[in-house]
C-alpha cells in the first residue's frame, strides 16, 4: 500500500516534523482509529451497563436492551471494518 | 433499587415514566442523523453530473460498498447509535415512584448525575395537572406538579407523564388515606 505521507526533498524540514516518523501507513492509521474508537465504545458501554444493572435492574428491560447494544454495535463494527483487508 | 431505601410500612404504589411518544420524539434527530450518509452518494452523483465532461477524483468512490466509505460511515452510526442508546437510558432510568408515604423524583440529568427527592404526603398541599397542547391531549400526556406546605417549599413537577389526571387522582386518593389514618377519630359525646 502506498504511504499517505512521504518525506519529500523538497520541503524544508522543521525541528518538529522532523521527529515524526518519515511514513505513515495507512494501517496503521486504520489501526489507531479503531483503537480509539473500540476505547470509547468500551467505556461508554461499561458506564451504560453500570447504569442499566444498578438502577434499571429491577426491570425485564436491562438485559435484552443491553444485548441489543451489543449487538447492534456488533453489527457496526462488522460493518465499518468488514471491507479492510 | 439500589439507591432507594423504602421505610418500614412503606410500599410502592406506582412507579411513573414520561410517555413513551417523548422519547420517540427525542430519537427522531438521531433517525434523521442515521439516515444522512444516504444522502452523501446521491449528492456525489449529483456534483458528477453537473461537470458530465470532466472526472471529478475521488467521487466515484463515494459509495456505499467501497471500504473506505462504508468503515467513515460505520464510525459516524456506531456514534449516532451511542447517543440514541444514551437518551433512551436517560428516558428510562428518569422516573417518579408513588408509594403510600411519599412521591419520589428520580432524575437521570446524564451519567454520573442523578438526583433523588422525596416529598412526604402529609405535607403536599396542592396537586395541579396540565394537559396543555395537541399532542398532548390526543396521546393524553401532560404536567402533574405536587406542592409542599411549610417553610420550605418542595415541588416535583412531572412533565410529560402519561394519564396525568389518573396519577392526580391516585396522589389525591393517598392523601386523604393518610390523613384518615393519621387523624384521631372525632370524639362522641360532645353535645
Amino acid at each position: 500500500m502506498e504511504p499517505v505521507v512521504a518525506s519529500s526533498p523538497n520541503i524544508p524540514t522543521i525541528p518538529v516534523f522532523s521527529m515524526l516518523p518519515n511514513t505513515v501507513s495507512i494501517e496503521s492509521v486504520v489501526a489507531i482509529i479503531i483503537t480509539i474508537v473500540f476505547i470509547w465504545w468500551a467505556i461508554y458501554t461499561l458506564v451504560v451497563m453500570y447504569h442499566w444493572l444498578r438502577y434499571g435492574r429491577e426491570s425485564w428491560f436491562a438485559v435484552p436492551l443491553l444485548a441489543l447494544h451489543f449487538a447492534v454495535s456488533g453489527w457496526i463494527f462488522v460493518f465499518a471494518t468488514g471491507g479492510l483487508h | 433499587m439500589v439507591d432507594l431505601k423504602l421505610q418500614a410500612g412503606e410500599h410502592i404504589l406506582v412507579s411513573l415514566r414520561k410517555h413513551p411518544l417523548i422519547v420517540v420524539g427525542q430519537l427522531i434527530p438521531f433517525a434523521i442523523l442515521d439516515y444522512l450518509p444516504y444522502l452523501v452518494p446521491k449528492f456525489a452523483e449529483y456534483v458528477q453530473s453537473m461537470n458530465p465532461n470532466t472526472a471529478i477524483p475521488y467521487l466515484s468512490g463515494i459509495t456505499f460498498g467501497n471500504p473506505w466509505f462504508d468503515f467513515i460511515v460505520g464510525i459516524y452510526w456506531l456514534f449516532v447509535w451511542m447517543g440514541a442508546f444514551g437518551v433512551f437510558t436517560n428516558y428510562f432510568l428518569d422516573q417518579w415512584i408513588v408509594t403510600n408515604e411519599r412521591i419520589i423524583d428520580i432524575n437521570q440529568i446524564d451519567f454520573w448525575n442523578r438526583e433523588i427527592s422525596s416529598l412526604f404526603l402529609s405535607r403536599i398541599q396542592n396537586v395541579e395537572t396540565e394537559i396543555d397542547g395537541f399532542f398532548h391531549t390526543l396521546f393524553g400526556f401532560g404536567t402533574v406538579s405536587v406542592e409542599s406546605a411549610g417553610a420550605e417549599i418542595g415541588r416535583v413537577k412531572m412533565k410529560g407523564l402519561a394519564r396525568p389526571n389518573y396519577v392526580r387522582d391516585l396522589i389525591l386518593k393517598e392523601i386523604a388515606k393518610f390523613h384518615g389514618e393519621h387523624t384521631a377519630p372525632p370524639k362522641k359525646g360532645l353535645f
